[in-house]
């Protein structure tokens, strides 16, 4: 299973939850079983349809470059990454 | 200078040759945007606001308008309207409704300088004199400019509708009142108050830092003529074209594909040159009139609206053994985003601890709205500020257990595997060899002579940025290759980018004719910043190269009629196969086969659009030596070494370029330049008269040792270069005063009037050369 890290401002939506676990498979499909499991999630991490643009996602060491079409191997380990800026 | 040479496997990268756009810059010939020329043109000017914080009532400019040869007049109330969005802006984003704001004030002006309205007329005087003409009624209201009193429960508030963005989990910032906190933010790991309790040495300190304009030398500048049959074209100074584009279609609410950003040669940017200003109000200028108009900033503008970067408050606390283990940290990073939210917080606090890996450590990180120009990206934003709270207690934490400053820091040193301080692995990095390289450097060993002359040292880190970039490439019939990219050229990339296309193609680097090209005529790409246009554009380069490689294998392929995989492309852009059936040798030169290209099936070119989010983060470490002036506080840096993990240095001298200028911008930041705003939020020293840059009279020649880590993320193992530099000479500058005169100061500048303050403190209390500063244990 590929494990999700929750960053800790977002654990309010995830009943104070870590890390997720969640099958591999395209990043798309995780993110979707993700907001599934956890609702609350979808403000955090979404924006129009698509992933915030202050959110950068790591798979293992790397940032995605292919977005929600990446790749994640069942024993992944995803980061949710704050980006560079600040508020808005 | 120093320079660490490598034996380089390359044939063209590592080597210096000249820019191609080198000559008509020095000699004055290259085309800036505000040398643009057109039938027709209108010139506009924009009147600002004479508050910091007003209630726009009205706006009345009929008498301009009445005015002979007054083309137009814009205000906010021509803008559509716009309430929700984040736009990505490259290495940043920005809420759109804040961006439409800054443009042009709607109801409130936020700060000193803000844009109000915009006059075109036919010649630039005449603007000037119709700004006079427009009658604007405001209701002054109490301004804020500094972060601590602006995060007060008490404080004047900019946004009446503005609540904090919690993204923290256990705290109890509120969330349902009015404030100027737009975001809370925090990274944590470990059990930080527990570490705390057991260790041996705790330090606490208390740092400030000044608003630090980029200074670019050209300011902002857009023509725009919107034509009769709806396509709008921007003729600009801009660090990406089409973050412009998109920008302006976003807020004038008008189809990308109706907007062509032609970018212009740059007289700087350093992060300042991203978010937009003037292009849609010339946008609207030239739609109401029909006629071009072209706006350009007055160097007041500049520094009243634009840039900077944020003025911060910081609060470090570092726990330490005896060992010199740091086991837990904790930074309390307060940033003044200006008139709205989106200050680089998020950045100081992903870097502030950049260097080291603690087990136990939490950051909190506020952006916070005050009454000045919105911040702006600034050369590592975010990360000067931070890091320099964070080395300046290291610093004071190895005085006081009795160790190497140095060591200390390789002690504590991050490395490959470890997690970031968001909890991302480290790839490769250079950290430990650049410590290494400071501690074994002949200006670190050598000895310091002299009354009142100091040594510091500090580190620097920075993320560096990847993102899209796309480029085409052509080959012509004289076996030249023409290759157009979307990045301005700032720092020398026509060049680095050329070098990495040769390289890849095995020609010469004058067989490469660089090109940058506006948003119609090349794939998108996003900003010059981010120190990633050399690495993402070289990606791109390599990737062309390769295509074009096989396509030119494929034409000789077909030219020989024999199969693809017989044909071999060499190092020296050399086609050949294996001799044909009656011994004659089939081989062609790179020029051979491009002069037949015509009359075997026509020109080759490729494209190419990457998307690499990831690249290589750099470390540098900088030592200087300085002498301090008891008599009128003035600080004289005497020596100044800049070490640096680049990856792979593509064109060393343009790397040495940017190691030079983001340490001479870091010197401004610690000993010269700051914002004076007056208790009426009067921004007072808005001309490079006073605010005072460090120019060449006032620096050292900046020596420069290149650590070489190649980047594993990248063909040629190339690094960002163009940032970290300017993160490590407030801390370092801030250790050498120290060791000059005994005093630690806490805030940035540590400008003449401040030093001599705090020796005269001292020296009233209890003698100069003893005391300490604004610190506490």
């Amino acid at each position: 299973m590929a494990i999700v890290h929750i960053p800790t401002h977002m654990r309010h939506a995830t009943d104070g939850a870590a890390t997720v676990e969640l099958p591999g498979g395209r990043l798309g499909r995780v993110i979707d079983a993700l907001l599934a499991a956890h609702p609350p999630l979808r403000d955090e991490i979404m924006l129009e349809g698509r992933v915030r643009p202050d959110i950068s996602i790591a798979i293992n060491s790397a940032m995605t470059e292919n977005g929600l079409l990446e790749e994640v191997p069942d024993d992944a380990e995803i980061h949710l990454v704050p980006a560079l800026g600040g508020g808005h | 200078m120093v320079t660490t040479e490598k034996t380089s496997a390359y044939r063209v990268i590592g080597t210096r040759p000249i820019r191609p756009d080198g000559m008509d810059k020095v000699t004055g010939r290259a085309a800036y945007a505000a040398d643009t020329r057109m039938a027709d043109l209108l010139h506009a000017k924009i009147l600002r606001s004479p508050h910091a914080h007003a209630r726009i009532k009205s706006i009345d400019a009929s008498r301009a308008l009445a005015l002979d040869g007054v083309k137009a007049v814009v205000t906010a109330a021509d803008l559509p309207h716009i309430q929700s969005g984040i736009m990505d802006m490259g290495t940043t984003s920005a809420g759109t409704k804040w961006l439409l704001d800054n443009v042009l004030a709607s109801d409130k002006a936020l700060y000193h300088g803000h844009a109000v309205a915009a006059v075109a007329a036919i010649d630039p005087h005449l603007a000037e004199d119709a700004l006079e003409l427009i009658e604007v009624e405001y209701e002054l209201l109490t301004p804020v400019t500094d972060v601590r009193e602006a995060m007060l429960d008490n404080a004047p508030i900019l946004h009446p509708d503005l609540r904090t963005a919690v993204r923290a989990e256990g705290i109890d910032t509120p969330t349902d009142v009015a404030t100027n906190i737009a975001t809370h933010m925090r990274l944590e790991r470990g059990d930080v108050e527990a570490a705390f309790d057991a260790a041996d040495i705790v330090i606490e300190r208390e740092f400030e830092t000044s608003w630090f304009h980029q200074g670019y030398i050209e300011p902002h500048s857009a023509t725009a003529f919107w034509s009769r049959d709806g396509q709008l074209t921007i003729w600009n100074s801009s660090q990406g074209p089409f973050v412009v584009r998109d920008a302006v279609a976003r807020l004038l609410k008008i189809p990308v594909q109706e907007v062509t950003v032609v970018p212009q040669e740059i007289g700087g940017g350093f992060g300042g040159k991203i978010p937009i200003y003037l292009e849609p109000i010339a946008a609207l200028l030239s739609k109401k009139t029909g006629q071009p108009v072209r706006l350009t900033m007055t160097r007041e503008g500049v520094f009243q609206a634009t840039g900077p970067t944020s003025a911060t408050y910081n609060r470090i606390k570092l726990g330490a053994m005896r060992d010199g283990t740091i086991v837990a940290a904790d930074a309390y990073l307060a940033y003044a985003a200006g008139a709205y939210p989106g200050s680089p917080v998020g950045a100081g606090v992903g870097c502030a601890f950049g260097p080291y890996y603690f087990e136990n450590q939490r950051i909190d990180g506020f952006d916070v709205v005050t009454n000045g120009p919105k911040s702006a990206a600034y050369r590592a934003p975010g990360a000067p500020a931070s890091e320099f709270a964070v080395e300046a207690t290291i610093n004071e934490l190895a005085e006081r257990l009795d160790m190497d400053p140095i060591d200390l820091r390789i002690k504590n040193a991050t490395e490959e595997g470890k997690p970031n301080s968001a909890g991302v692995p480290f790839p490769r990095i250079g950290a430990k060899e650049v410590m290494d390289a400071v501690k074994n450097h002949p200006h670190y060993t050598s000895e310091l002579q002299g009354e009142d002359v100091g040594r510091g040292v500090g580190l620097g880190f920075w993320f560096n940025a990847g993102l899209e970039s796309g480029s085409s490439a052509t080959i012509n019939s004289d076996g030249s290759v023409s290759l157009t990219v979307g990045s301005v050229d700032i720092g020398g990339t026509r060049a680095s980018l050329a070098m990495q296309l040769a390289e890849t193609m095995g020609l010469e680097y004058e067989q490469i004719k660089p090109h940058v090209a506006d948003t119609d005529s090349v794939p998108f790409t996003h900003v010059t910043g981010g120190s990633r246009t050399t690495f993402a554009g070289g990606w791109v380069a390599y990737e062309l190269g390769i295509e074009l490689r096989d396509k030119m294998r494929q034409r000789a392929a077909d030219i020989w009629e024999i199969d693809l995989d017989s044909v071999e492309y060499s190092d020296t852009a050399t086609i050949t196969a294996l001799p044909d059936d009656e011994g004659t040798d089939r081989i062609f030169t790179f020029a051979e086969l491009a002069a037949k290209m015509s009359s075997s099936g026509g020109q080759i070119s490729a494209t190419v659009s990457i998307n690499k989010n990831t690249q290589g983060p750099a470390f540098a470490g900088h030592i200087v030596d300085v002498k301090v002036d008891r008599e009128t506080g003035k600080v004289t840096v005497l020596r100044y070494t800049a070490i640096q993990d680049v990856g792979t240095a593509i064109h060393p001298s343009y790397v040495e370029g940017q190691i030079q200028g983001g340490v001479a911008q870091g010197v401004g930041m610690a000993l010269t330049e700051e914002y004076y705003y007056d208790n009426e939020g009067h921004l007072a020293n808005a001309s490079f008269l006073d605010y005072r840059m460090p120019t060449t009279l006032d620096l050292p020649m900046i020596d420069t040792e290149l650590v070489e880590v190649p980047n594993p993320g990248h063909p040629y193992g190339v690094r960002g270069v163009g940032e970290v530099p300017i993160v490590p000479p407030m801390p370092t500058l801030q250790q050498a005063v120290a060791d000059a005169i005994g005093l630690r100061i806490y805030q940035m500048p540590m400008s003449p009037r401040v030093v001599l303050e705090e020796l005269l403190d001292v020296g009233a209390a209890s003698g100069i050369g003893a005391g300490s500063g604004t610190g506490r244990s």
